[in-house]
């Protein structure tokens, strides 16, 4: 299974094994990591579930679709090139090693 | 030290949640009358009635979870009685468990019709899983389903159904859907989006009599028509299960009564979610709201007053549905509005912004979520916006925020 490390908001480092087709948000959200809060479930509704996808990952995890392009750009206050919806990243064996970071929540 | 959590839909399981986040560390209970896992209820009448979500991901935590929480979790039960005076919450099997807080989750039933034929197989309703598993069972031998209701369940059951290649005839009370929630614009526009995928919507017709004699054949109508169904789904709204509150004493008007904490009228006794009737300091209304953002932010807050950290509840609602590819988001309640704002970005796409006075108090975005978002975190005071600013598509809608008088 998959490695997956949040970077928690207060700077500490979570590292949960996740499975494979899931999302980044749902890994998050099982593995009780709270500070994603992901409200609408997952449908790219809410923009709750706002991560930071590493530099050295940006690349291999799938590119946005422009509904999730457009909630970050209206929900975020400050949007990085490195702002994903974490609902949108779907968990894949290439993913092993993932490093996320979790902002303060916007809302 | 113990906490008693009835109902484990989403205020219930977040409460659980929350209350462990806070470091409440006595023993939780959470009690559920589902034979499933708590799960996600918007699914229920749109991926996981279309069986494109799979049923692991309809729940809302692994089954994992709530032990590595420490969260008992009992599934099949049902409380038949709260003891306000003993503290005890009875079960039905007559099991007496003690409790130092209660926090009542016990969200919505829906309403049934009354009419003629109402008992006949074939009739559906949609909220819990098993009525979503009971529908899908059923829709591989029929071809004609006529939806009761205009409202959202209405709605995204009929888009579901249309998608699964069912023949949907959707009948309304009122001249138009969502007729109480949403303005004329909006309903045109859903009204549009289903008959082009070939609903057949009937405003003004409202269901008189299911006919059949053992199972549903059709709909008859007040418009004088008669709608052949193999099926029917009934949405026509909910009502608050408040009845282990009201039969305890607490206090009850449309839901349980709560303070700003969700402290209902005994101060051991939380109630959260969609039973449940609040005074709404932005809104300076009473209120009882039926959604996911209600159900969790309530939660939260019932979890940190049990916690001893009272922060006064005053989330701005927010709710959102999904129809074939349109997403319509919401935030705000538009109800007395006495005027609105269009502003359309692209074919396909519009944001209604409904005013009261000069103050903006809700907003519905349909394929424009940027709009959304930016009316969401502008949206807490209810901010004066200027009207003109907002309607022009050559302006940034940022642009209307940015110099906000009286926010």
């Amino acid at each position: 299974m998959p490695n997956i490390t949040f970077i928690l908001p207060d700077e500490n480092r979570v590292t949960v094994a996740a499975n494979a087709g899931d999302s980044l948000m749902q890994t998050a959200v099982d593995n009780g990591i709270e500070q994603i809060t992901a409200d609408c479930g997952g449908c790219c509704s809410c923009a709750t579930c706002h991560c930071y996808v590493s530099e050295a990952w940006k690349d291999k995890v799938t590119a946005p679709d422009e509904m999730e392009a457009s909630l970050i750009e209206g929900a975020i206050e400050n949007p990085q090139a490195n702002s994903r919806l974490s609902c949108q990243i779907f968990i894949t064996s290439e993913l092993d090693g993932l490093v996320v970071e979790i902002p303060e929540s916007d809302w | 030290m113990s906490c008693i959590i009835i109902g484990a839909s989403h205020a219930g399981v977040q409460a659980a949640v929350n209350l462990r986040g806070q470091g409440y560390d006595a023993k939780i209970t959470l009690i559920s009358s589902d034979a499933v896992l708590p799960y996600q209820r918007p699914p229920l009448s749109k991926a996981f009635l279309q069986d494109s979500l799979p049923e692991q991901r309809l729940w809302l935590r692994p089954e994992t979870f709530y032990k590595t929480k420490d969260i008992e979790l009992l599934l099949k039960t049902r409380v038949s009685r709260i003891d306000a005076e003993q503290k005890t919450v009875t079960l039905e099997n007559g099991e007496n468990l003690d409790y130092e807080k209660l926090i009542l989750a016990t969200g919505a039933s829906v309403r049934r019709l009354s009419i003629k034929g109402n008992n006949l197989k074939g009739v559906h309703y949609l909220r819990d899983h098993q009525d979503t598993v009971g529908l899908r069972d059923a829709l591989p031998e029929i071809q004609n389903v006529v939806v009761i209701g205009g409202g959202y369940i209405g709605l995204e059951a009929a888009a579901s159904l249309t998608k699964l290649g069912k023949n949907v005839t959707l009948l309304l009370n009122q001249d138009r859907p969502l007729r109480h929630l949403t303005s004329e614009v909006v309903s045109e526009f859903l009204s549009n989006l289903h008959q082009l995928q070939g609903v057949n919507i009937q405003p003004l017709a409202s269901a008189q009599e299911i006919t059949g004699t053992d199972k549903v054949t059709g709909v008859l109508a007040s418009n004088g028509q008669h709608y052949p169904a193999d099926l029917v789904v009934v949405g026509i709204g909910v009502t608050p299960t408040q009845e282990l509150a009201e039969s305890c004493g607490l206090e009850v008007d449309n839901g349980i009564k709560v303070n700003e904490y969700m402290q209902t009228s005994d101060s051991n006794i939380f109630a959260i979610g969609d039973c449940v009737s609040f005074y709404h300091p932005i809104y300076k209304k009473q209120l009882r709201i039926e959604s996911v953002q209600n159900a969790t932010d309530q939660s939260k807050i019932a979890a940190m007053a049990i916690c001893d950290k009272f922060v006064a509840y005053d989330a701005m609602p927010w709710f959102w549905s999904d129809q074939y590819d349109a997403k319509l988001q919401i935030v705000g309640l538009s109800d007395g509005y006495d005027d609105i704002v269009v502003r359309s970005e692209a074919e396909d796409s519009l944001a209604v912004f409904y005013f009261s006075g000069a103050r903006l108090i809700a907003v519905d975005a349909i394929n424009q979520p940027k709009s959304f978002m930016i009316a969401r975190k502008h949206m807490h005071n209810l901010p004066i916006v200027d009207k003109t600013k907002l309607a022009d598509n050559s302006l940034e809608l940022n642009a209307a925020f940015t110099e906000l008088v009286g926010a």
